[in-house]
């Protein structure tokens, strides 16, 4: 779920990116003078609007905002696989009320990460929402106000969140951020619908980027077939992959290995943590393939179907003591090479990775990518970072490029 | 005899009850005194009740439909019952539409037919009593009564049990009917199958029949179909893509849903309407499928109550099998409303999936779960469970090609208010096929709608009693 806050209609037609943060609504509407009468009536109810901290009494009401501003159907379980699996001694969900009503929410989904120096905690941004009619009130500020500073108390360093709306986040105080690209394997020339689905091309342009798409599948194929001539095909014959149906016991040593090869940071992938995160989201459990060397765990990739028969590779890691880096290219392109072998069998357009920053192994990915027949596309969503107290000292915190990203950071509706 | 019915229609209602309801609901129905007893004895009963009439007869053509509102859905009554004369009568929840008549002392009678309705759909009066079939000797939907008022998706049996477990609950409590249940009934089941018909499209019969369509569009002035040469060329290089191949998809779908389903395999006897692809393929597509999916057998079109073909299909593919047989589904849904359950049941299977309609969706037996056919000459339950298929997806898409997937919401919507199963066959070579775009991406759709109402999904054998999931069958075919 990105940070937007999003409108009745669960898209923002009117509003501008600045607009949906910022709040500065009654510019936006000056031109209508009955909703500035509205505003101004709205205005003087703002005073009755308490920012709190979630009750277990909101949780059905908390979903139905969401679910009536978003037009979704996430179920209350579902909710509550999301946000009441924090650990922390408050639920870290803020909430903007009047009466009962429930107005505005903000919420964190703890993390806990890894890099050199050991584990810990950050917080995932979620839930960013509020009522079109108090925005402009400075009801958000407050929000993310209580909510950080309960995070600061539970010694969380840095809260990151995904969004379309880079400057109005910038805004709102998140220090740091980094596009999103995509590495897209296409199948089917449909696939290309689902790329430009908010795009307003020509029917004769479309048909054009179809038929290059249906090219550009084509080579994608060939290249597939012909991975081994680019890979170190010795090794990628001795690697034993498995579906598994419960999180690898030896995950966080994987993840500590990780680490220590490629680098900076990136999310403790411990048993519970997939358990939950992937083998049993109530939305849709990714299939996991792992790769084996002589039993031992080299890395996996997950991978899942969306409503639109997309493929997603939800996540992909690979390390080891005993393999080089120049070998874990072969390891994750047979990685990516089964993922994308599955997800045709299960009928996708096609299959989109992320690309996101200059990690060594995101740049890796990206090279093993290629290799199996992936295409680079720079377009996507951005990721923020708001550092708390406590960050500075960490040096796998300075930079967002020590980060390894991809899917397993969002909320997990594609598995 | 209405007595020997009775029995068996109440032992069908627990059974349900215990399967899509709460442990609460179940005990309330044993609790709240429930009756059958002919009509003219029941209004004359003063004491808070149950009366279901059982001596009122009706035609196989439903009469005065009729819709209530119940638990946040819509159900729909046919073949009222008159409301009893004399005083203390009042009609719940209205008289407009009412679904109970109740007296001031507290007797409720249905003001509906239930036990009729009910009755003469489990035992499919319908089509014992009219003898249109098609060319593959079949009742099909359109040759229903019900069709042409529209009633063919009306799960008639679930519905009528919702309504007593409501008034149950009420009675139980507040001496009142109730008409919602709230916390009594569980999450809907999708009982899923796929009938492996074809393991490849390069069979003469698969390949012949895309020949004659390049020129079908010819009579009607068209361009021919050239596409079908690709599809021809395609299947002949590639014969398993988009049928054996698909099972592996098909498997991961589910398991990212955390569903598991029944693939059902076609052996025997070749020809058009038969085995197309032979039995070789068998033990390859029996690797792609997890030891916690179901498989079981595609009843041949030449076994239809033929005992000696039955058993041969039977043996030979207990030998591709590293799990016993127990469940099943008719090729082409040929079905004898009169012999073929008890014929199935003396063939050694238990779960029956082959109930449905070929040209609508809907409930044929006017139940959406699994249930003991009635053995007429002995005036019990027969020992197998038929589980009536609802939905086929071509099916689905012929009849509604605008909004299949809504339409399968809208239907396990209905089934989530008031508890049921329902049985969804999907054919792994309409799974993902190019060659049918139009069934491209529907059962990860379907899938996913059956996730957000929390439905779980299941072979159909896993809601039968826990004996037969368990038994070992392989001494039954002498393996």
């Amino acid at each position: 779920m990105s940070m937007e806050i999003a409108t009745k209609s669960g898209e923002h037609p009117q509003l501008t990116k600045a607009e949906m943060v910022s709040g500065d609504i009654e510019a936006h509407c000056l031109s209508n003078s009955k909703k500035q009468e509205r505003t101004q009536q709205e205005t003087s109810n703002t005073q009755d609007i308490i920012v709190r901290f979630i009750n277990p009494g909101d949780f059905y009401a908390c979903n139905n905002f969401h679910n009536n501003l978003y037009k979704k159907d996430r179920t209350d379980t579902q909710w509550q696989w999301e946000f009441l699996h924090s650990g922390l001694p408050e639920i870290p969900f803020v909430v903007a009320a009047k009466d009962e009503e429930i107005l505005g929410t903000l919420a964190q989904i703890p993390i806990r990460m890894i890099d050199q120096e050991g584990e810990f905690l950050t917080g995932k941004s979620e839930e960013a929402l509020l009522d079109p009619a108090i925005r402009g009130k400075g009801i958000y500020p407050q929000m993310f106000k209580k909510i950080f500073d309960y995070m600061e108390s539970q010694n969380i360093l840095v809260v990151w969140g995904f969004t379309p709306a880079i400057k109005a986040n910038v805004k709102a105080g998140f220090e740091e951020h980094t596009g999103i690209a995509q590495l897209f394997f296409p199948f089917h020339a449909d696939a290309i619908n689902v790329l430009l689905k908010n795009n307003r091309s020509s029917k004769i342009k479309v048909k054009g980027i179809k038929i290059l798409c249906s090219l550009a599948g084509v080579f994608s194929s060939i290249s597939l077939c012909s991975t081994g001539l680019r890979i170190n095909n010795s090794l990628a014959q001795n690697i034993c992959l498995k579906t598994l149906s419960t999180p690898p016991e030896e995950g966080a040593d994987l993840c500590r290995t990780f680490v220590r090869q490629w680098g900076g940071t990136t999310i403790l992938r411990n048993a519970s943590f997939l358990k939950w995160r992937i083998f049993e989201n109530p939305h849709i459990r990714a299939t996991v393939r792992a790769a084996y060397l002589d039993n031992q765990l080299l890395g996996w990739v997950a991978y899942s179907l969306d409503d639109n028969s997309v493929g997603h590779i939800v996540d992909i890691i690979a390390a080891s003591n005993k393999i080089n880096s120049s070998s874990m290219e072969t390891v994750v392109a047979v990685l990516l090479k089964d993922a994308v072998v599955g997800l045709r069998k299960t009928g996708a357009l096609g299959v989109r990775a992320w690309k996101v920053n200059s990690h060594p192994f995101d740049d890796l990915v990206a090279r093993a990518a290629r290799k199996v027949g992936f295409y680079f596309i720079p377009r996507g969503e951005w990721m923020v970072l708001h550092y708390l107290q406590g960050s500075a000292a960490r040096p796998s915190l300075k930079s967002i490029d020590n980060w390894y990203i991809n899917r397993i950071y969002t909320e997990g509706v594609l598995g | 005899m209405k007595t020997v019915e009775a029995n068996y229609l109440w032992q069908q209602i627990l059974q349900h009850t215990m399967r899509f309801f709460t442990q609460e609901a179940v005990d309330m129905l044993k609790k709240v005194n429930i009756r059958f007893l002919p009509y003219a004895e029941a209004v004359h009963i003063r004491e808070p009740l149950i009366a279901v009439p059982l001596d009122i007869d009706t035609s196989i053509y439903p009469e005065a439909p009729y819709k209530v509102l119940f638990n946040g859905t819509e159900l729909t009554l046919w073949n009222p019952l008159p409301r009893p004369r004399g005083d203390g009568w009042n009609c719940l929840p209205n008289a407009d539409a009412p679904v109970w008549y109740r007296h001031d002392q507290g007797t409720l009678i249905p003001a509906w037919n239930i036990f009729a309705n009910l009755f003469d759909l489990l035992t499919l009066r319908e089509e014992r009593e009219k003898p249109l079939r098609d060319v593959h000797g079949r009742f099909i939907g359109s040759m229903s009564p019900r069709r042409k008022v529209n009633l063919l998706e009306v799960p008639a049996f679930n519905e009528g049990v919702a309504i007593l477990v409501a008034a149950c609950s009420g009675l139980y409590k507040q001496n009142l009917p109730r008409f919602d249940l709230n916390g009594l009934v569980q999450p809907p089941v999708v009982i899923l199958s796929h009938d492996n018909d074809n393991l490849r499209g390069n069979d003469m019969w698969t390949q012949s029949v895309r020949f004659v369509r390049i020129f079908q569009p010819l009579i009607s002035f068209k361009v021919p179909r050239l596409v079908n040469l690709w599809w021809i060329l395609r299947n002949t290089v590639y014969p398993k893509a988009y049928y054996l191949e698909n099972i592996t998809g098909m498997v991961d779908v589910e398991k990212m849903f955390g569903y598991t389903s029944s693939f059902y395999f076609l052996n025997g006897s070749g020809g058009r309407f038969g085995a197309r692809s032979g039995s070789a393929l068998i033990p390859e597509a029996m690797r792609q499928i997890p030891r916690d999916w179901v498989v079981g057998i595609h009843y041949n079109y030449d076994t239809l109550l033929n005992a000696e073909k039955l058993t041969s299909q039977l043996t030979e593919l207990s030998s591709y099998f590293d799990r016993p047989i127990v469940s099943g589904r008719a090729h082409y849904l040929r079905f004898d409303p009169e012999k073929s359950f008890s014929f199935l049941a003396s063939m050694g299977i238990y779960c029956d999936e082959s109930v449905g309609y070929p040209d609508y969706i809907g409930y044929r037996c006017g139940i959406a779960g699994p249930f003991q056919p009635y053995d007429h000459l002995s005036g019990q339950a027969l020992p197998l469970w038929e589980m009536p298929l609802i939905i086929i997806e071509n099916t689905l898409i012929n009849q509604y090609p605008r909004e299949p997937v809504k339409v399968f919401h809208r239907l396990l919507y209905h089934i989530s208010r008031i508890g049921g199963a329902i049985s969804l066959l999907f054919h792994p070579g309409l799974f993902f096929n190019p060659e049918f775009p139009e069934t491209r991406g529907i059962y990860r759709r379907i899938l996913r709608v059956a996730c957000q109402l929390e439905a779980r999904g299941k072979p159909a054998v896993s809601l039968l009693p826990l004996q037969i999931q368990n038994m070992d069958l392989t001494h039954k075919y002498n393996l």
